[in-house]
């Protein structure tokens, strides 16, 4: 529903010349916004959206959660896209309010789809940034601050989507807000606006309103407790024994692990998880949002912590899953899925090129279908290589945040926190880089004089010394074995493992053996399929139709990846009927 | 090569660890107390990352709170462990311009921070000798660090303990323009301080797990769960088919 792509201001600048008039893009915007204004001001409510309002607010009150993640998730999208495909949904205090006999609480809750809406649409100014803000806090401030537990319930789905959405707009507004002052033609009314409003959207307060959610349900001791084997519900208390808390409290962690990120910190970031199990029963993975949102992240904190072993581990995880079900992904999340999956295999492409490792077939397949010109690029090292590190980092690291609010006076001062995440994250890269050169020569040998390593290379012995201490010690990586996201024991990550002996390079080389299992399970499940086929051939005709064809595809992916697979994969595409018994 | 981030130091006091692990550690007044806490790290020669970057992350927050005299503190005992993410941590958490500011002024957190950061580039691609004569080539330098007491013996057993990981044996004039030592203060560092011996013009590593590679094997390990679906099969066939 959101937009990721945060770059929707800057495609700007365009005029259109109506007879003599020419209209820039400021003239227009003024009578876009005039339109929309005139539309708000009529107030005007179709029937079929003043019944559905009744029928949300009913929902709400009644605490039916079924039916109000169907207004949500199912109501609410439809009549977007009948009525307010281009228009804002009717105006909370003018149109709704008077519909819903001015209920407060639940003006809350539609005022955060109404914003939301807004952003999704396009570009919202900066009065309904503002405003969002505000009703966020109102919002949260009626969760967090209440004497006792709110009686409301919310679908699992708006929980998450209600965090995602508020850090969304934190980030956009940190955007915006640094891209206006450097633009350098905001109006003076614009500026004097935002400056009165500095604390608005604000890391400070963003992350007091999650830490206060998590806070609020107990959820630390709750998961400690799930963790340890004892009954969470004895130490949630009375917020965090309510479904509502406990969903807050629990997304507001994966919401601390996304906002350090933004900020920088990544050690922080993952120590906010370290209570969460990232596994299959666990609430995060009920929610794809916020499944794929939490591995990107625990990635890209690893990628930036050098422990690439643990983040080629998280993003392979969350990109099998992806790729398995993405036929049965529901389509208003398909783009965003999608939008972070290719940014998830261009990180990959960097981890792989820093640290190669072996990957899952689908995976590398997927990867090299995507990246495979850049991959080899970085593989070959030199100023080309760095220039696509660099093109890769841009487009898929997350849109940081400078934490303090844009300097005013002294735009110089004012640098793009990713200029500076990436200056450090490329200098890591111009010291690994020479890794993947070094392993295709170092492989050939057992062992090998460095004298003569040089002479191939064409680098002075000294340095080349320097160089493989640099690679030893790179690919010592601390990975993750159990326990906390930033515990871990440190390892040798590459398959080769090498030692220096005064001149001679000693070489060892660690090697998969034949992997058979995978390859033989999914050919017995095939020949499962087949039998079946032929025992019923009518009663499920379609059904068995679809399913081999699914089959029939995979194997190709299977064999274009033959210089990875060690297994010969015989006859591959078997999948057709084995005989009956 | 131990992981900083994942583990705490011994001499990390009961306050720090409760300030660490609770939300004090957004509380202005841990400021006073993380920065004491730097400077006794840095006179005592030991470094908690965690305990820094928590204090480097309030002045994130308020950039006014920050003192650049701490704040080079904990960027010279990162530098100390080189080959650990400790240094490009405390770097992510600093004001943007600090790397990308172009002719800072003289003295300025800008100029000291990215004074630093060469430094760090040469350790990081284990040009020693490069490092040592850069570090000797301008007192600056040596004043930054001045505060991490013991700072060039710390670094000079981060550089020995690249060595132990990587080699079996290296040759003294290497070990020894790495170390950046005259002779006779080499031989008894290595003989005193590391307990290694020097035979044959060479300096031998002890064996350990890291500068001993092996070939190894790795076989595959089939789960339970991946049998899953073949064994309710197996089940399945005992039921009449539809």
């Amino acid at each position: 529903m959101e937009d990721y792509e945060y770059d929707d201001f800057e495609a700007g600048n365009e005029t259109i010349a109506v007879g003599e008039h020419v209209y820039d893009e400021a003239a227009l915007l003024r009578q876009q916004e005039a339109l929309m204004e005139a539309a708000r001001k009529a107030a005007y409510v179709p029937e079929a959206i003043k019944e559905f309002i009744l029928y949300f607010q009913k929902c709400l009150h009644e605490k039916n959660v079924y039916e109000l993640l169907s207004c949500y998730d199912n109501s609410f999208r439809k009549l977007t896209e009948k009525f307010y495909k281009n228009l804002p949904w009717p105006s909370p205090e003018l149109a709704v309010a008077p519909i819903v006999n001015n209920d407060q609480t639940f003006l809350l809750f539609y005022k955060e789809l109404y914003y939301r809406h807004l952003y999704a649409k396009g570009q919202p100014t900066i009065e309904q940034r503002l405003d969002s803000y505000h009703n966020y806090c109102t919002l949260f401030d009626f969760i967090i601050n209440s004497e006792t537990p709110t009686d409301i319930e919310l679908p699992t789905q708006w929980c998450w989507d209600m965090i995602d959405e508020f850090i969304y707009q934190f980030n956009s507004f940190s955007i915006f807000r640094s891209r206006l002052i450097k633009k350098g033609n905001a109006s003076q009314a614009d500026l004097e606006l935002l400056e009165k409003n500095v604390g608005v959207w604000g890391a400070y307060p963003v992350l007091n309103v999650l830490y206060s959610l998590a806070g609020k349900a107990n959820i630390t001791a709750q998961l400690k407790a799930t963790k340890n084997g004892q009954d969470a519900t004895q130490v949630a208390g009375p917020f965090g024994s309510k479904p509502l808390y406990n969903t807050l409290g629990y997304f507001s962690l994966i919401g601390l692990l996304r906002v350090h990120t933004l900020l920088g910190d990544y050690a922080l970031a993952l120590k906010t998880l370290e209570d969460v199990q990232l596994n299959k029963r666990a609430l995060l993975s009920r929610v794809t949002g916020a499944h794929y949102t939490t591995y990107y992240y625990v990635g890209f904190c690893y990628l930036m912590l050098r422990r690439y072993a643990d983040a080629i581990k998280s993003f392979s995880h969350i990109l099998v899953f992806i790729s398995r079900t993405k036929n049965i992904n529901r389509n208003a999340q398909f783009d965003n899925v999608n939008k972070k999956s290719d940014q998830m295999y261009a990180l990959l492409a960097i981890c792989v090129a820093l640290c190669p490792t072996r990957l899952d077939d689908i995976i590398h397949t997927g990867m090299r279908e995507k990246y495979g010109e850049q991959l080899s690029k970085m593989n070959r090292g030199g100023p080309d290589a760095l220039k696509t590190f660099e093109e890769l980092f841009v487009f898929a690291a997350p849109k940081f945040i400078s934490p303090t609010p844009p300097d005013f006076e002294h735009p110089e001062y004012n640098v793009e926190p990713l200029q500076h995440h990436l200056k450090i994250f490329l200098e890591t890269v111009k010291t690994a880089n020479l890794g993947y050169t070094l392993k295709n020569y170092l492989n050939l040998y057992a062992t090998m004089d460095i004298r003569k390593l040089s002479g191939f290379l064409e680098t002075d012995v000294e340095l080349l010394r320097s160089a493989l201490v640099s690679f030893k010690i790179k690919n010592k990586q601390t990975k993750w074995t159990e326990g906390a996201l930033l515990d871990g024991e440190s390892v040798n990550v590459s398959e080769i493992d090498i030692a220096l002996d005064n001149d001679l390079i000693h070489i060892a080389e660690s090697k998969d053996g034949r992997k058979f299992a995978d390859w033989f399970i999914r050919n017995t499940l095939k020949n499962y399929t087949a039998q079946e086929f032929i025992a019923n051939p009518d009663s499920k005709q379609d059904q068995q139709h679809d399913k081999s064809k699914k089959q029939h595809n995979r194997p190709k992916k299977d064999t274009n990846n033959t210089k990875k697979d060690s297994t010969p994969a015989p006859s591959t595409s078997s999948s057709a009927p084995v005989a009956a018994k | 090569m131990e992981n900083t981030l994942g583990s705490k130091p011994t001499q990390r006091p009961e306050a720090i660890e409760t300030i660490l692990e609770s939300l004090e550690r957004y509380n202005s007044e841990s400021i006073p107390v993380l920065e004491a806490y730097v400077t006794k790290q840095a006179s005592e020669g030991f470094n908690d990352i965690a305990a820094n970057l928590a204090l480097l992350k309030h002045y994130q927050f308020s950039v006014r709170a920050a003192k650049d005299d701490i704040i080079l503190s904990v960027l010279s005992m990162a530098l100390v462990k080189f080959y650990t993410s400790d240094f490009t941590s405390a770097l992510h958490l600093l004001p943007s311009f600090v790397l990308t500011l172009e002719n800072p002024p003289n003295d300025s957190l800008a100029q000291q921070t990215q004074k630093l950061y060469h430094l760090y580039t040469l350790l990081d691609s284990a040009r020693y000798t490069e490092f040592w004569s850069t570090f000797e080539s301008d007192d600056s330098y040596a004043d930054i660090v001045a505060d991490v007491s013991g700072f060039e013996d710390e670094l000079r057993l981060s550089i020995a303990k690249t060595v132990e990981v990587s080699s079996k044996q290296i040759a003294v004039p290497v070990f020894q323009d790495w170390s950046n030592l005259s002779e006779s203060k080499f031989t008894k560092w290595i003989e005193d301080t590391l307990h290694w011996v020097i035979k044959d013009k060479s300096v031998i590593v002890p064996v350990n797990k890291d500068n001993d590679p092996k070939v190894t094997i790795t076989t595959e390990n089939i789960r339970f769960d991946q049998l899953s679906r073949i064994i309710k099969r197996a089940y399945e066939l005992e039921q009449p088919v539809n």
